[in-house]
């Protein structure tokens, strides 16, 4: 498989852009200890804030059509520091890969089958995953609208289902919260779901019409900003303030579903929808690390490299932290900030370069 | 290890260039000489001393005047047809005055007296026995390096009747036969289009069987009928012995579970399938006829849904999913539920299961491993046995094995339901059957590992694999993924029929109009038509 072999069109982008935010969903909730019941607005702010820094990176993408990040990385800063800021963001990648794998595990140990041991999670998904890596982007990108599909009729479902539980005055009273916290609430919900759609640069380029990115890849954003706010205003209008105590506020709020004394216990049903998102995360992740590696080392395809790099990322999963508290300590101390050159400063400043470099120069109708 | 290989695929190319040469040779061929007994002799020599061989010396012209032979083979040919329109006309009208040549006689033999159609000139020995062994006969002509080949053939066939794997109560009764001409006949009555375009072939080196590919000329992408040809072509085979033969030969993914060609028995579905833009391949000798591409969704469509009201089809339709998810899932989610997740049980079911469940013996995927295996087994042997014997089976299946393996306290009495369940969903989607065999035992192998997170990666894996089969560079999950929001109107549902405006977007995109919106309200005046 060529790296840029399956071109993906703007729908399944769209798809893939939500699916890969939907699978999030369960690891910010450790933003709902700082923000409490405004956890909603600190979501509606980041998604505002979010906006400019998505339409840079389609913008980049738009501009340097076909390029993938390592490659507009050399065109920009010359191949010497062009290189380094590669190896730095497939670093980022590689971090997001093993611990997205290692929340997985988390997530399965702590609430479904807490007597398996979590290296059975992380090893038989990073199989399937590596299956799918295998075909290349198009699989993924084409079951992606099944697995959003199935995300938005699990949220309204159980919103509905739980219609009798809902609680609005839990949301009372609304601005109490210190601005520093809410600041540092907005800062992780647009670190962590929503900026990391950052990686995308690097499946743009598979784009087969890129007139519309833009728009395709906004409405990506909003669909899943607007399935996590739906998720978070859910689970804070049901549960109130107990939500803050449990670690996973989702899978606790389906939990009290209980219809006619059958329809009882349906959070399997949730647990299945958080896994689908997160495979897609995963998978995604997984082929973006794999891609930069082989366009870096100028390979031609990256199939020699699914088993190793997926092994190292599998063994990274086991090691890092020593338990979901610590996991969650340093997600909101450290890794928030980690994150901000990827996201926030270098994609900007490459754009801004390239504008007045007036960048990609063309040689016949090769981009160079 | 890699120059064996090497060494192995020069050693196969050469011995493909040799057999080339080797039909090249016999292509180019001997001719036929002016002498008759020789020519009979060549025939002999290749043809052997079968007994059904016939070779019939006689004088032609009411003077006696020529020497000439008929060949044919006993039992291909008509024989009534071949004394009154062959034997007798050249025997008794045949006048020719002595200054004809011989090779005029064999001329006006096949002007005047022969009245059957189709009559070829052949000259070179190969193509006689090509002729006879399709069944036609040949007069050979002494003095006439020329022979005629007249179709005659007729031979015991089974008549046009009910399919047996795709029975329906609305819709036309008749299926395919064993014979290629027939079946194309029947397709033919269906679509009277000069753009019904068939092609020809013969694969086989012993068997020389039929092949065919029809397809609606306008509407088929002409990309598709090349790459079939350049598939068909690629078959090197001694014998097709029926038309999974060539799907094995020509499917894109020859280790699938799942078939990416398709087989139908009835020729108005067939039909239906040209006429979207698909290409259907006959072959001699089997009344299943294969169809490509074959997406996914077809299984689970039925000829009947477009013949009955749009309501119910699409509700049977539905039905049709829901039991291909019963039937491959329901044993690996009661395993999952009863090893795994009893929590999730709703509580007053989970005593009556765990009541069952008593004294049970086997963990519950051991349970359900056994009893699957049985039910297996038992319609194994049902399918092959002579009807009387086919009740036996039946009672000794439900009481014997059921009834009494539950009161035994073998088996759990709700491990009966499930497995019934299953297995008689399994039968709604007959032409995924087997497919669903396969993946019932992996869903139960991943379930009693790994319970749901089990079954949720293992659906994963299959729709992964699913949506990265092509067949005939269609994608097999089409129109769900991709999503194509026209092909949802007969896919979950079956739309009206003057709805479906366009046929699917990647078969038939050559020519996408299927109709024009003809549906028309009653107009006012046909409204009150009854009124005075």
């Amino acid at each position: 498989m060529n790296i840029k072999e399956g071109k993906i069109n703007n729908s399944q982008l769209m798809f893939l852009v939500a699916s890969f935010m939907l699978g999030t969903s369960t690891f910010i909730h450790f933003m709902d200890t700082i923000a409490f019941h405004d956890s909603w607005l600190a979501i509606l702010t980041a998604f505002v804030i979010c906006i400019p820094f998505v339409l840079c990176y389609s913008a980049l993408a738009k501009r340097f059509q076909g390029k993938d990040l390592i490659q507009i990385n050399d065109i920009i800063y010359g191949s010497f520091l062009g290189k380094i800021i590669s190896i730095l963001y497939i670093v980022y990648f590689f971090l997001l890969l093993s611990l997205n794998l290692k929340g997985l595990g988390d997530f399965y140990v702590g609430y479904v089958m807490p007597e398996t041991p979590k290296p059975v999670f992380i090893i038989i998904f990073a199989l399937v995953c590596a299956y799918t890596v295998g075909h290349g982007l198009e699989p993924m990108a084409r079951i992606s609208h099944l697995t959003v599909t199935y995300a938005i009729f699990v949220i309204t479902g159980t919103f509905l289902l739980l219609y009798s539980e809902v609680d609005f005055t839990n949301f009372l009273p609304i601005f109490e919260l210190p601005i520093k916290d809410f600041i540092q609430s907005v800062h992780i919900v647009a670190a962590i779901p929503f900026c990391e759609v950052m990686v995308f640069l690097m499946v743009m380029p598979s784009l087969n019409n890129f007139g519309e990115v833009n728009k395709y890849m906004l409405l990506g954003f909003a669909l899943g900003a607007l399935c996590l706010l739906v998720i978070s205003v859910r689970d804070t209008s049901v549960l109130g303030t107990s939500s803050f105590i449990s670690n996973n506020a989702a899978y606790q709020t389906v939990r009290i579903i209980e219809i006619g004394e059958f329809f009882t216990r349906i959070e399997i049903v949730v647990a299945m929808g958080i896994t689908i998102c997160l495979f897609i995360k995963i998978c995604v992740l997984y082929y973006i690390t794999l891609a930069s590696i082989a366009q870096l080392l100028k390979l031609k395809s990256y199939k020699t490299l699914i088993i190793p790099i997926g092994g190292i990322a599998i063994i990274i999963a086991f090691i890092a932290y020593d338990s979901i508290v610590s996991h969650n300590y340093s997600a909101k101390n450290y890794h928030v900030f980690y994150t901000i050159p990827y996201q926030f400063i270098i994609p900007p400043v490459s754009l801004l370069i390239a504008k007045l470099r007036r960048l990609p120069k063309r040689k016949g109708r090769e981009l160079i | 290890m890699f120059n064996y290989l090497k060494k192995i695929i020069h050693y196969k190319k050469a011995i493909t260039k040799h057999t080339n040469n080797l039909d090249d040779e016999k292509d180019q061929g001997v001719s036929l000489t002016s002498h008759l007994d020789e020519n009979l002799n060549m025939l002999k020599n290749i043809l052997g001393n079968s007994n059904d061989i016939i070779i019939k010396l006689l004088n032609i012209g009411n003077n006696h005047d020529y020497k000439g032979a008929l060949v044919y083979i006993d039992g291909l040919v008509d024989k009534t047809m071949l004394y009154e329109s062959i034997m007798r006309p050249l025997q008794n009208e045949m006048s020719c005055s002595k200054d004809c040549s011989n090779l005029t006689v064999l001329d006006r033999i096949n002007e005047r007296l022969l009245s059957s159609t189709n009559i070829d000139n052949v000259s070179k020995i190969k193509l006689l026995i090509d002729n006879i062994l399709t069944g036609n006969t040949v007069l050979l002509l002494d003095g006439s390096n020329q022979a005629l080949a007249i179709p005659l053939q007729k031979w015991e066939k089974r008549s046009i009747e009910q399919p047996v794997t795709e029975s329906v109560v609305r819709g036309p009764h008749q299926g395919f036969t064993e014979t290629i001409s027939t079946n194309i006949t029947l397709l033919r009555r269906i679509i009277k289009n000069p753009d019904l375009r068939m092609e020809s072939y013969t694969i086989g080196d012993q068997t020389n069987t039929n092949v065919c590919i029809v397809y609606m000329k306008d509407i088929v992408n002409p990309k598709l009928i090349t790459e079939i040809n350049t598939r068909l072509d690629r078959i090197k085979t001694d014998a097709i012995l029926e038309s999974g033969y060539i799907e094995a030969f020509i499917e894109d993914a020859p280790y699938s579970i799942f078939a990416t060609v398709g087989n139908c028995e009835k020729p108005d579905k067939v039909a239906s399938k040209i006429l979207e833009g698909r290409a259907a391949i006959f072959v001699d000798g089997s009344p299943f006829v294969l169809t490509v591409p074959l997406l996914f969704i077809e299984n689970f469509q039925s000829t009947e849904d477009y013949y009955s009201r749009p309501y119910f089809s699409s509700m049977t339709r539905l039905l049709r999913f829901v039991s291909y998810f019963i039937t491959i899932l329901s044993p690996g989610i009661y395993v999952a539920l009863t090893t795994y997740h009893q929590e999730l049980i709703p509580t007053q079911l989970l005593f009556t299961m765990a009541a069952g469940q008593y004294g049970i013996p086997f963990p519950s995927a051991i349970e359900t491993l056994i009893m699957l295996i049985i039910f297996d087994i038992l319609r194994e042997a049902g399918i092959r046995l002579p009807k009387p014997v086919g009740s036996a089976v039946s009672i000794v299946g439900a009481l014997v094995l059921g009834e009494s393996a539950v009161s035994a306290g073998l088996i759990s009495p709700f491990m009966v339901i499930i497995v019934a369940l299953t297995a008689i969903s399994s039968f709604v989607i007959s032409s995924q059957t087997d497919s669903a065999a396969i993946l019932r035992y992996f869903f139960l192998l991943l379930a009693g590992l790994f319970g749901a997170f089990g079954l949720i990666m293992g659906f994963l894996f299959i729709l992964v694999y699913l949506a990265s089969l092509r067949s005939f560079g269609t994608p097999y999950l089409l129109p769900i993924s991709p999503l194509s929001m026209s092909g949802m109107k007969d896919t979950f549902i079956r739309a009206p029929i003057w709805a479906m405006l366009k046929r699917p977007k990647t078969i038939g995109k050559y020519n996408l109009n299927r109709q024009t919106e003809s549906y028309m309200k009653p107009t006012e005046n046909n409204r009150n038509i009854n009124d005075e």
